[in-house]
């Protein structure tokens, strides 16, 4: 699964740290979502989704190896 | 994420280590006693006692320090069974401690039966097994469950 919260937060001009705070988790979390290192939950990808509103399919898209 | 927390498993790794290293000397001088004392020059020095003094001092200051910070995180209870690295305040810290779990796991659902067959065969066959190996194979067991898990935080943080 691929996500575009990296490129969601730049347009937006937040930093890691900023966004953590708005979602309330640490920084390190937002890196470890961004590097792919694993997947949020259902409530942080909505979390996310409501902050640079959008739908979470935006922010978090399937890749053909998860189908 | 709390500093303490997360690297629970490196501080406690250092101190089994020094733990094992500290055993080995002591056992190490009970066995040969004409190394408890070293001449430098034209003095004297008796490593043995000043080792164990200096590791009396860091021992109790380690016991200290970490009691303090122990009881910090763990919202003032010092007698919880909870260790640190169980760390769920936030998705990040809970992945790190899924992964390094289903490490451990594995690791020691493999060197158990292993140890218990060498430990069997060695017993059955060759000599008896003593105090001082159970505490050094416990401490080296240890060492490593904490590099598992300090391996799995490294990953996850570079």
């Amino acid at each position: 699964m691929k996500n575009r919260v990296k490129e969601y937060r730049a347009r937006y001009d937040f930093s890691q740290e900023t966004l953590a705070s708005l979602i309330n988790v640490s920084r390190q979390t937002i890196g470890f979502i961004e590097k792919n290192k694993m997947i949020p939950s259902t409530l942080l990808a909505l979390k996310l989704s409501k902050v640079f509103q959008c739908k979470v399919e935006d922010l978090f898209i399937l890749e053909e190896c998860d189908e | 994420m709390n500093k303490f927390k997360l690297y629970h498993p490196v501080i406690m790794g250092i101190f089994y280590f020094c733990l094992l290293v500290f055993f080995s000397y002591v056992e190490f001088v009970v066995k040969n006693p004409k190394f408890a004392i070293v001449t430098i020059g034209t003095f004297k020095v008796h490593l043995f006692m000043t080792i164990i003094v200096l590791g009396y001092i860091a021992f109790s200051a380690f016991i200290v320090i970490y009691s303090y910070y122990f009881q910090k995180s763990n919202k003032g209870n010092l007698f919880s069974l909870k260790p640190p690295e169980i760390n769920e305040d936030d998705e990040g810290t809970k992945a790190i401690y899924n992964t390094a779990t289903k490490r451990i796991y594995m690791f020691y659902s493999s060197v158990i039966p292993l140890l218990l067959f060498i430990a069997f065969f060695l017993h059955m066959f060759l000599f008896q097994i003593n105090i001082d190996m159970v505490i050094y194979v416990f401490l080296v067991i240890l060492i490593i469950h904490y590099g598992i898990y300090y391996k799995v935080i490294l990953e996850y943080l570079r």
